[in-house]
């Protein structure tokens, strides 16, 4: 679970980078969760999923001296900037739809998971992760960053240049087809 | 306009509710959804954090080692300069000398004599504070020393447990660089001694290269090599306008000499690797891992594009896509591979040349409509959104 930071507590900790180290120690417990759990959603495996987390934090401590704080949240949309355009950059290459082996899953996050419970929530999120494959790339994007990055609506509506009510719009209308979809394939399967 | 404003917003409420409070929804994928956050694992959180915060550490130390950037700028640079990754370099260095401390359990510390500074819980290390080519003698004003965290060093997740590093400068001054060491790297018990005759720039024959690859030499040291053996297929990471970014992707590393890398690639990626080289800039080794894509065989897709100039009807015409050196590394994201299509480069731009299309039609002089492999349209398609510059050559053998 996300170390909570409230926005006086992020402020102060921002303030103090990069000169005193510790401060980005409390961000990174507040925000590598987040950001995992964003990245697992989006490219399914595990191995990538830590790869890119890496990839991103270390992005993210080379340019922190250079971010300027823009009020509550704005380090957070600065954050996941940096993570859309990371993935981005290595979800091109990947052939969306393909089911994942359930050894290359990421674990799922549960306050107590039996063995087997573990394995139905890993087909679980494979099965959902193949079909959020089929849905817009903006759809899936938005949906992802909602449910797994912690991020409101308006916040996600800063980070894609986007009007907090089409961020609201697509997010309604992708999880309906999600849900549509969803349902389709479980009457196929019964 | 939303159709069903009153449902969207019903809708959005039971999702807020769902992700704040726990609140089922009636929509079952909905809940599932939300039940199934990917976790990250407790020992990936960790060693990351120990990671980056050694990483901010030595950063800072590096600024407050005014002695060291002053002697830098004394110094003209070699061709290349590892500031930054050289960083990296110390941070896996504090990586490997943080396992020797675990598991040795001291007996490392004195067989290397780094030697813990009990008031302030840090260890000193021997670095350079200049650029030491290889056969050099080290003389006092070419190292010094960092405080690095102690506590950290130990609990940093390491690969190469093997190194012995020094934490008094008089026990490396006298002695010869074997390898060149670069500013700011550690100096290692394997980087003294004899200097070994490496494979030269224009000794590109060394290693045995796949057919259509060409190579080039990157000077490295031993850390940025370290878990490669040469044959593996390899990502470049280094720097672009102050960003960490993947350079090129799933090359060859062809040879392993003490202070250089041999690289091999088609000669489009070598284009990225000189820009690179010429760039002057600090960059890392990776195994690469991500699938290849594989072509989609002889499909042939129409593709609608708009010309930015005006074309006359029928005009038959090879196409050049036109890419900055600078905005190369991009092509990490091509869909497919590009090495069959034929590439040239001029001045500074990178041209790739796509001669196997058909022009279906053009109408009002720019909504151009061509035939062309799928695999090549997916790799067009990319180059445009990268707004690579677009010519137009006749094509007079149709």
């Amino acid at each position: 679970v996300p170390k909570q930071l409230s926005s006086t507590e992020e402020r102060s900790l921002i303030s103090q980078l990069p000169e005193k180290p510790e401060a980005f120690r409390e961000l990174y417990r507040h925000y590598a969760p987040l950001i995992f759990s964003y990245v697992a959603y989006t490219v399914g495996s595990k191995q990538d999923a830590e790869d890119l987390t890496s990839e991103i934090f270390l992005k993210i401590i080379q340019a922190v001296s250079r971010f300027e704080y823009r009020g509550e949240r704005s380090f957070a949309v600065w954050v996941f900037r940096i993570t859309h355009n990371t993935v981005q950059q290595f979800y091109r290459t990947l052939r969306c739809g393909d089911m994942l082996p359930l050894d290359d899953l990421p674990e799922i996050q549960s306050s107590s998971l039996l063995p087997d419970e573990s394995i139905v929530r890993k087909e679980e999120f494979a099965r959902l992760h193949k079909i959020m494959a089929t849905l817009t790339p903006r759809h899936r994007e938005i949906i992802t960053l909602r449910f797994f990055g912690g991020l409101r609506n308006l916040e996600i509506a800063v980070m894609l240049n986007l009007d907090e009510r089409t961020v609201a719009s697509h997010l309604s209308r992708g999880l309906r087809e999600l849900e549509q979809r969803y349902q389709q394939e479980e009457k196929a399967y019964e | 306009m939303n159709e069903e404003p009153f449902d969207d917003e019903k809708f959005l409420r039971e999702i807020d509710h769902l992700l704040e409070s726990g609140k089922s929804s009636k929509y079952s994928c909905v809940n599932k959804l939300a039940k199934t956050r990917p976790r990250m694992e407790s020992a990936f959180h960790d060693s990351l954090e120990k990671m980056l915060m050694a990483q901010l550490q030595s950063q800072n130390s590096a600024k407050e080692k005014k002695v060291i950037q002053i002697a830098i700028a004394q110094h003209p640079r070699r061709p290349f300069s590892f500031s930054f990754l050289t960083f990296m370099a110390t941070l896996v260095v504090i990586a490997l000398a943080g396992q020797l401390l675990i598991h040795f359990n001291q007996r490392i510390i004195s067989a290397t004599n780094v030697q813990p500074d009990a008031t302030v819980e840090t260890v000193k290390l021997v670095i350079a504070t200049q650029n030491i080519s290889a056969g050099v003698i080290i003389t006092d004003e070419k190292v010094g020393l960092v405080s690095l965290s102690s506590t950290d060093m130990a609990e940093i997740r390491v690969s190469q447990p093997n190194r012995e590093y020094f934490a008094d400068t008089e026990a490396v001054v006298g002695q010869t660089a074997a390898v060149d060491i670069f500013a700011f790297t550690p100096i290692d018990v394997l980087s003294l001694g004899e200097p070994v005759d490496v494979c030269k720039q224009s000794d590109v024959s060394c290693p045995d290269l796949p057919a259509d690859h060409f190579a080039i030499n990157f000077p490295a040291t031993p850390s940025i090599v370290q878990g490669l053996t040469a044959g593996d297929r390899i990502d470049m990471l280094g720097m672009v306008d102050g960003e960490l970014e993947v350079i090129v992707e799933n090359i060859l590393l062809a040879d392993i000499q003490p202070d250089t890398v041999v690289l091999a690639s088609p000669s489009w990626q070598l284009g990225i690797l000189t820009w690179y080289w010429q760039e002057d800039e600090p960059y890392a080794l990776r195994l690469h891992t991500g699938e290849t894509p594989e072509g989609t065989g002889s499909t042939s897709i129409e593709y609608t594009f708009t010309s930015p100039e005006v074309l006359p009807d029928g005009y038959e015409f090879d196409l050049i896509l036109g890419l900055s050196n600078s905005k190369a590394y991009l092509l990490t994201g091509l869909p497919y591979p590009i090495d069959n299509v034929p590439y040239t480069q001029y001045d500074d731009l990178m041209q790739f040349w796509f001669k196997n299309l058909e022009v279906v039609s053009i109408e009002d002089g720019t909504q151009v409509t061509i035939q062309l492999p799928e695999d090549d349209a997916a790799n067009l398609d990319y180059l445009l959104d990268l707004q690579a510059s677009l010519t137009f050559v006749p094509d007079e053998g149709r």
